[in-house]
């Protein structure tokens, strides 16, 4: 990531993640939720069955550094694309929620907080199993396009 | 997925600018016997050379379309790995590109190539061979052993000691020393894999 952020700062000057949002915004198919302050969406080439993520629409490189306005719009954000997580099946979905910051020490300038959720339950009682090409050759193969299972978390009532 | 023709080609990555592509490749299917309750290690080393002779041509021929970029034989076992097939088998993937950890791999073997002008692999063999406590078994031709920092709880790697670029390069004697080898040394013990002490 940290690799990809500094290429694309020093080719482009600008910020890879700022970058990804537009893009996002001018697709609009992908996206959840947002509000004033945070954007969720499925990302362009999602690895898993569900993967949603989340930024602040005004970067940041760290957790620490989100300002109050910020934070105060976070939870009803959360709260939403967490309850459309689990209303897709109507399950509790099991999930991995990761938080990706710039180092302590390098990359402020190019890498941006962001919030990943991925889950490999692909339909009630199957999973996505991460075997031969996810784990050895770090080529991941899915069931679903982005689109389409950005769709089945839109469609969740909310 | 479809079949291209020769004239297809991957579209340059040019950031968010490049353009969706049709995917191409190949998904193949090597079954190991007829035996539908055998396993790798139960074959016979002469079924055994027949499914590395089947992994060898099916790369060499592979490797000579035009837009195939690496081929990946692989076996996923048991339940665990979400086979839902049990009949011995395993697969062939051929991608349209470099897979990201073989790429990452080989960054780190060109530069350990243009650093020390040796062959990383090699200077992995040799440091096992060093060290003793990790090497599984070895023959005069293979070795096999947990690596120095294993990411799983079991984890072995087994080369060939004179190094190939692929697995369609093997010779006759690497090929012939293979089969009982692989069976006696390294996948059996996995049948008693909680009492596994060595």
């Amino acid at each position: 990531m940290l690799q990809a952020a500094a290429s694309h700062l020093s080719k482009t000057g600008r910020v890879l993640l700022d970058d990804v949002i537009a893009r996002e915004i001018n697709d609009k198919t992908r996206i959840i939720c947002e509000n004033s302050e945070w954007i969720a969406f499925v990302p362009y080439a999602a690895r898993y069955p569900f993967e949603i993520h989340i930024a602040p629409k005004r970067g940041v490189a760290s957790i620490s550094e989100l300002d109050e306005n910020q934070s105060q719009l976070f939870p009803a954000l959360a709260k939403e694309v967490l309850t459309r997580l689990d209303g897709v099946f109507g399950i509790e979905m099991a999930y991995i929620a990761s938080w990706y910051q710039a180092p302590v020490n390098t990359g402020r300038d190019s890498m941006r907080l962001h919030w990943q959720i991925v889950s490999v339950r692909r339909q009630p009682g199957k999973l996505k199993y991460l075997s031969g090409s996810e784990s050895a050759m770090g080529a991941f193969i899915m069931d679903l396009e982005p689109e389409q299972s950005a769709k089945q978390l839109q469609e969740v009532k909310y | 997925m479809t079949t291209p023709g020769d004239n297809y080609k991957l579209p340059a990555v040019i950031g968010f600018d490049t353009p969706n592509a049709d995917a191409a490749g190949a998904c193949e299917v090597v079954c190991y016997t007829q035996d539908h309750g055998s396993t790798f290690a139960q074959l016979s080393p002469q079924q055994i050379r027949t499914v590395l002779e089947a992994w060898k041509d099916r790369d060499a021929q592979l490797s000579k379309l035009s837009y195939i970029e690496y081929v990946f034989p692989f076996e996923n076992r048991g339940e665990e790995v979400g086979v839902t097939l049990s009949h011995p088998h395993g697969q062939i993937y051929a991608y349209s590109f470099i897979p990201p950890r073989v790429e990452k791999m080989l960054q780190a073997a060109a530069s350990h190539l243009s650093k020390t002008g040796r062959v990383l692999l090699d200077d992995v063999i040799a440091r096992e061979i060093k060290d003793k406590k990790r090497i599984i078994c070895e023959n005069s031709e293979w070795i096999a052993f947990v690596p120095y920092a294993a990411r799983y709880p079991f984890e072995i790697h087994i080369a060939p000691k004179r190094g190939v670029a692929s697995i369609s390069e093997l010779d006759e004697n690497q090929s012939q020393l293979f089969p009982a080898y692989v069976t006696s040394c390294c996948l059996t013990p996995f049948k008693n894999w909680p009492s596994l002490t060595r």
